[in-house]
């Protein structure tokens, strides 16, 4: 039972980062290679500041967004000005700085040792330490993030958003910037990976660099792809799936090699749906 | 002495790296197709290496010929095999890409699986000593160097003297105007995915001479690489050369003020401010913007 609460916990999780993810390549065709790393921002301030400082969760959660949102929009601000490939260089880079960083800057980040002990989630002193309360308040979350997306989306601003994915030509005829648009959802896109990063930490307890890694920016990568690019639903289908498939391929006796081979499924996966399914299950036209 | 040293081991890591600015750079630079699995295509060529020269007990620079000829193999079952079935699908640029970083993440993992995660060396060649002292200059730093600078001159020549060279640059200024003068833009992509993967899986090679081959750098590479494009600027040859030897040197020179683990960090400081300055590339003729 416990086993099955954690895994939805993670699939819960992993659903805010891949509504962010999926806000920023769905609906302004932008593709960061950096999501792990912009998540690791959210978990590791959340993390410093609940273990070292003693902070309560929310005022360390509202850091975190604002940390995570900052280093989203770092990478966008230089790299967009110029066009999509470079933005696709620049995140790539930057995920491989954040990991340097959290590898290496033992002071603040633990090193390779990662930040141990940190404390549980509470809500204004409220701690919340049972399994099945901690997939609950997971759950509200996730519903506050696809509230806030949903809103964003129906928004003047989301029908921007909207025209700039149909047609960035004619938004910029109509006297909109698209560049300044695709900003905003990347603030908005690392403000969410930072709430999805510090309920990492407080139920982990412990991270490292090693769940921020470009693996990870792939695996999540794979859940928008898999779920469906530019659709608010699909960001729960993907991670439901493929965390369900991980964790069945965890039973197998795969022994040493099982990293190596659910790596290449999740290449597979990949190549297969750009071949055949592109938008993805329940995606639109990618 | 240490700025000598400095110099050699830059210019070394930087042929690495020019040979794949080339290829990456021209296949940015035809198709606009972001070639993420280029970084494939340097795993493999470090590990076909090592089965040439250890396993079968090749010569180490009749391994490279081998090598460079499967490299070509490599490019041209990437073109027929993932990207020529896309183009034909109308793919995006972004589905081009997410399924070469799925070819990249598939390959690079295949890889992993039949060779193992950790470092094979070279045992059998002398290239690892070194041939000078003080600077200490290994004999593959110098097969990279003198490799690079015969590579890039055939593949310049290959340019800019031959029809298909020719027609790779027509279709590099004008994909449009290209077509209407009858190039096959077909031949001219398959030619450069060729022509790129050869460089690519000799650079492979080289670099797993030196550090033992490993299944997962590719990536690190292929980006040092794509940002020497961009500094240097699409299209141009001299830009992907250039830019990829400035990188290889500046990474080194910043080990005098800072730890080699932010070279990384180095290089991306660089590549922002470039880019902040001169967003058409240090070297480049016209810019051209395409969104992903």
């Amino acid at each position: 039972m416990n086993y099955i609460l954690g895994v939805l916990t993670l699939i819960l999780i992993y659903a805010i980062l891949s509504l962010s993810l999926n806000l920023l390549i769905g609906y302004s065709g932008i593709l960061s290679m950096a999501h792990a790393a912009v998540f690791g921002v959210g978990a590791y301030v959340t993390a410093i500041l609940m273990e070292r400082f003693g902070w309560s969760f929310i005022p360390a959660l509202l850091v975190a967004m604002v940390a995570a949102g900052l280093i989203s929009i770092a990478v966008a601000l230089p790299s967009l000005r110029v066009s999509g490939d470079f933005f696709v260089v620049a995140s790539f880079g930057t995920q491989f700085v954040l990991n340097d960083i959290y590898l290496n800057w033992s002071d603040v980040t633990g090193g390779a040792a990662g930040i141990p002990g940190i404390p549980p989630l509470d809500i204004f002193g409220w701690r919340i330490t049972g399994q099945f309360s901690f997939v609950i308040v997971t759950a509200i979350f996730v519903a506050l993030c696809y509230l806030a997306v949903r809103l964003l989306l129906r928004s003047p601003f989301g029908w921007n958003i909207e025209a700039v994915r149909q047609d960035e030509v004619a938004t910029m005829a109509s006297g909109r910037s698209p560049r300044n648009i695709k900003y905003m959802v990347s603030l908005v896109s690392g403000i969410l990976a930072g709430v999805g990063g510090a309920l990492f930490a407080v139920y982990m307890a412990y991270i490292d660099y090693s769940s921020f890694t470009l693996e990870m920016s792939i695996y999540f990568l794979t859940f928008v792809i898999l779920g469906g690019v530019g659709t608010i639903l699909g960001s729960f289908v993907g991670p439901l799936i493929l965390v369900t498939v991980t964790e069945l391929l965890t039973f197998l006796p795969l022994g040493s090699s099982a990293a190596i081979l659910q790596q290449m499924v999740y290449g597979l996966i990949l190549i297969l749906l750009m071949f055949f399914r592109p938008q993805g299950i329940l995606g639109r036209k990618l | 002495m240490l700025a000598l040293q400095f110099f050699f081991n830059g210019l070394s890591s930087g042929s690495i790296l020019v040979l794949l600015a080339i290829g990456f750079g021209l296949i940015l630079a035809t198709t606009g197709e972001f070639h993420m699995a280029h970084a494939a295509t340097f795993v493999i060529g470090g590990f076909l290496g090592w089965l040439f020269s250890e396993a079968v007990g090749l010569n180490i620079y009749l391994s490279m010929v081998v090598v460079l000829l499967l490299g070509g193999v490599i490019g041209f079952l990437f073109n027929e095999v993932l990207y020529e079935p896309l183009r034909r699908r109308k793919a995006s640029r972004l589905v081009i890409l997410l399924a070469s970083l799925g070819a990249l993440t598939l390959l690079e993992n295949v890889m992993a699986l039949i060779f193992g995660i950790n470092p094979l060396f070279f045992s059998k060649t002398a290239l690892n000593n070194a041939v000078m002292q003080q600077p200490t200059v290994a004999g593959i730093q110098i097969v990279m160097f003198v490799g690079m600078v015969v590579l890039a001159a055939i593949a310049y020549l290959f340019l800019y003297n031959m029809p298909m060279g020719r027609a790779i640059r027509a279709v590099i200024s004008s994909p449009f105007t290209s077509q209407v003068i009858g190039i096959e833009t077909k031949k001219v992509q398959r030619a450069v995915y060729v022509l790129a993967s050869a460089l690519g899986c000799v650079a492979g090679m080289m670099m797993s001479i030196q550090s033992g081959t490993s299944p997962y750098n590719g990536t690190l590479f292929l980006i040092n690489a794509a940002i020497a494009v961009l500094i240097g600027g699409i299209g141009s040859f001299w830009g992907a050369v250039v830019g990829a030897l400035l990188l290889g040197l500046i990474q080194q020179y910043s080990i005098l003020f800072f730890d080699t683990q932010w070279q990384t960090s180095i290089t991306l400081l660089i590549f922002i401010i470039i880019i902040l300055l001169r967003p058409s590339g240090l070297f480049s003729v016209q810019l051209r913007s395409k969104g992903v």
